[in-house]
């Protein structure tokens, strides 16, 4: 990495502790200075990774996110990103103070993995071609849904608890109501089963192509893939019968981001042909 | 120059005292005409609201004491002047300014930091102001009483939260339901509470409405008032499931809903969400309808708490809004007051005659062989010189004396000349 790209990958880390502690912040007092440097933050430390991931692609002449460390960074700017506009188009403030301490956990996990790293490798085979690039966008893009119905899932059951409890800090002020919520939640299950059902195919189709044979191989993180994909499904076909909507369905995206959890373990250790340089 | 200000309001006036001293809109113009001439005012603004009673002028002279104006108020209002003197509050200058400050944020008000006073304000001052009434200084004041309002509500919370029992309720069902408007109203009962909650969710948008009730001809006298359909609490089943907010507040010793009935009607709904607000004391809903899942139930100890805990929040708010206060108070009459051009032509004065005085003395020191009236005619001549230098800038800071309110041209000479303030 070059001097610039340190210089704003730590920056970016900067901005999302200082974005969690006014997130925390508003989240307690409703204070809307907080919330207004939170976001500047928030759009900051996503901007600062953006940067990191262009000028790496710059740097390297081929597609950025080619390891754990880019995937990482690229999940906690895109989720940030979501969380912003859903903000600005929805007047949803709450995403961004429950995606906060996300990013910085993600963008955490990237910098452990950066400095455990050996020297840099190349590239993995066909890293440059544009059906990669695809197949690894499609792919993030599923678990940064999926990391949204995480975070909705969770705020579902904090508001609910708050109003059965009667209980009503100023995080309600922020709040909007449950019902947005369940369907900010289920529409975020929806999108992340999309992309990564439309990641997988591509993935197949890719392979099939590369390899010059009819793809067969049993890769744990395909099957981890699929696994997850169904589990997801099962939340979609589930959440048309009336006693699972909302609460049931909040737990459920919450329990279901383990797996993509694992996932994303299974291409740092197990997996053979995805695993990350 | 000096701003007064002499009213009453809901603190130490009871309202059969506001209620006569009271100026309604149409009234305001002969108001105003009485007040600059009883209280000789160059400048006037009567501000009348139903907690409060004021009087802003602007006098050239000293301001006239509490005593006449009590008379003044006594005898336009026909009220005895003993009992309105105790009552009357008066503030000049800075307490004044900083006293306007406080009531168009809010801060002065019944219900802390609300917002109706800052409109009231805006009328009052447009009033006058239509009325010829205002000037200079009440326009000035009145215009950055608005900006100040408009800060304290911007930089604070003073505003957000709800602090009554109406607003609360609504507020509350906003967090559950996305859009109130298309969701269905069922009030238990037809007396003054259920007619109060009807009109608090019209305002956010929900016409479907059911009124339920022991007497259906009182059920149907609220529903016509509110635009809903009367039902007899007999059929209590059949309209429970259509209900999605339930405002309960029947007279009866036992509950009127039990958790069977509420799970019964949960089915009928498929589970949608209920919010079930029990406003009635004995309470109308068991509490343990509340751990059925998604219902959310609400008595009006809760609404209340949720009340408390909103003021407690907001009286907290006022010490992040008194510093804004005093800051804008400190500002308008730094702005206000006209700059001192003579003591700042004295001080310019003073400071080039010492520099001109010690170049004279270096000089001096350096020409061996003068004599003393060769000596006093150098002195004489570096004296001249400034003279003629300050003239022009002299001239031109009296000028400004009377026409500027402006500071800067004086920062701008100190920063010139080198002079500290």
């Amino acid at each position: 990495m070059s001097t610039f790209e340190i210089v704003f990958l730590y920056g970016s880390l900067v901005m999302y502790v200082l974005g969690s502690l006014a997130a925390g912040a508003a989240a307690r007092t409703g204070d809307r200075r907080r919330l207004n440097q939170a976001r500047l933050a928030a759009a900051m430390g996503a901007g600062y990774q953006a940067v990191v991931l262009v000028s790496m692609g710059a740097r390297t002449g081929h597609f950025p996110i080619d390891g754990a460390f880019e995937a990482f960074l690229f999940l906690s700017a895109a989720v940030t990103f979501l969380a912003l506009a859903l903000d600005g188009l929805r007047r949803l403030s709450v995403l961004v103070v429950g995606t906060l301490p996300l990013s910085l956990a993600t963008t955490l996990l990237a910098l452990a993995i950066r400095l455990t790293q050996q020297a840099e490798t190349p590239p993995p085979e066909g890293v440059s071609s544009p059906w990669t690039a695809l197949h690894i966008i499609v792919a993030l893009g599923a678990y940064g849904a999926f990391a949204l119905a995480f975070v909705t899932g969770i705020l579902y059951l904090v508001a609910q608890r708050q109003l059965k409890d009667r209980s009503l800090p100023s995080m309600l002020g922020l709040m909007p109501s449950l019902e947005t919520v369940a369907r900010l939640n289920i529409r975020s299950v929806a999108s992340g089963a999309a992309l990564l059902a439309g990641g997988i195919v591509v993935g197949y189709f890719y392979a099939r192509s590369l390899y010059n044979r009819d793809f067969d191989r049993v890769d744990p993180k395909i099957i981890l893939s699929c696994v997850t994909l169904a589990a997801y499904l099962a939340i979609l076909l589930l959440n048309r019968r009336p006693t699972f909507r909302g609460r049931r369905a909040a737990i459920a995206s919450v329990l279901c981001f383990l797996l993509v959890m694992v996932n994303f373990w299974a291409s740092l250790f197990w997996s053979g042909l995805h695993r990350y340089r | 120059m000096e701003i007064c200000v002499t009213g009453l309001n809901h603190k130490a006036a009871p309202v059969e005292l506001r209620e006569k001293l009271a100026v309604d809109a149409p009234a305001l113009g002969a108001a105003l005409a009485d007040v600059r001439g009883a209280l000789s005012a160059a400048e006037a603004v009567v501000l009348s609201t139903c907690n409060r009673v004021e009087l802003w002028t602007v006098h050239e002279e000293a301001a006239p004491g509490v005593d006449r104006v009590a008379a003044f108020l006594a005898g336009r209002h026909g009220v005895a002047p003993d009992a309105l003197a105790p009552a009357l509050y008066r503030h000049l200058g800075p307490e004044a300014v900083r006293h306007l400050f406080r009531v168009a944020s809010g801060l002065d008000s019944m219900v802390l930091g609300e917002a109706q006073i800052l409109g009231q304000v805006k009328d009052a001052y447009q009033a006058a102001q239509a009325e010829g009434a205002t000037g200079r200084v009440l326009n000035r004041l009145f215009q950055t009483a608005v900006h100040v309002a408009g800060r304290v509500r911007s930089s604070t919370t003073i505003g957000e939260r709800n602090v009554s029992v109406p607003s609360v309720a609504t507020r509350l069902a906003g967090k559950i339901f996305q859009d109130l408007a298309s969701k269905t109203l069922l009030i238990l009962g037809a007396g003054e509470m259920a007619e109060l909650a009807a009109a608090a969710f019209r305002t956010r948008g929900m016409t479907r409405i059911l009124v339920a009730n022991r007497t259906l001809e009182h059920a149907r006298e609220l529903a016509d008032r509110c635009g809903g359909t009367a039902h007899p609490l007999e059929a209590l089943p059949l309209v429970l499931p259509r209900g999605d907010v339930v405002v309960s507040c029947l007279r009866s010793e036992s509950y009127v809903l039990d958790v069977a009935q509420v799970q019964a009607a949960l089915l009928v709904r498929r589970q949608e969400p209920v919010f079930l607000m029990d406003v009635a004391v004995p309470r109308n809903i068991h509490p343990e309808v509340n751990r059925i899942e998604n219902v959310y139930l609400f008595n009006i100890d809760d609404l209340q708490a949720i009340v408390d805990q909103n003021v407690l929040e907001r009286q907290r708010e006022v010490e992040r809004c008194e510093p804004l206060i005093e800051e804008e108070t400190q500002g308008f009459f730094r702005d206000f007051t006209p700059p001192d051009v003579t003591q700042l032509l004295a001080e310019l004065r003073r400071h080039l005659h010492a520099m001109g005085e010690e170049e004279v003395r270096r000089t001096l020191g350096k020409l061996n062989g003068l004599s003393s009236p060769q000596r006093d005619e150098v002195a004489e001549l570096a004296r001249r010189i400034i003279n003629k230098v300050l003239h022009p800038p002299s001239e031109a800071l009296h000028g400004q004396r009377h026409g500027t309110q402006d500071h800067t041209i004086i920062e701008l000479v100190r920063k010139m000349f080198g002079i500290n303030k």
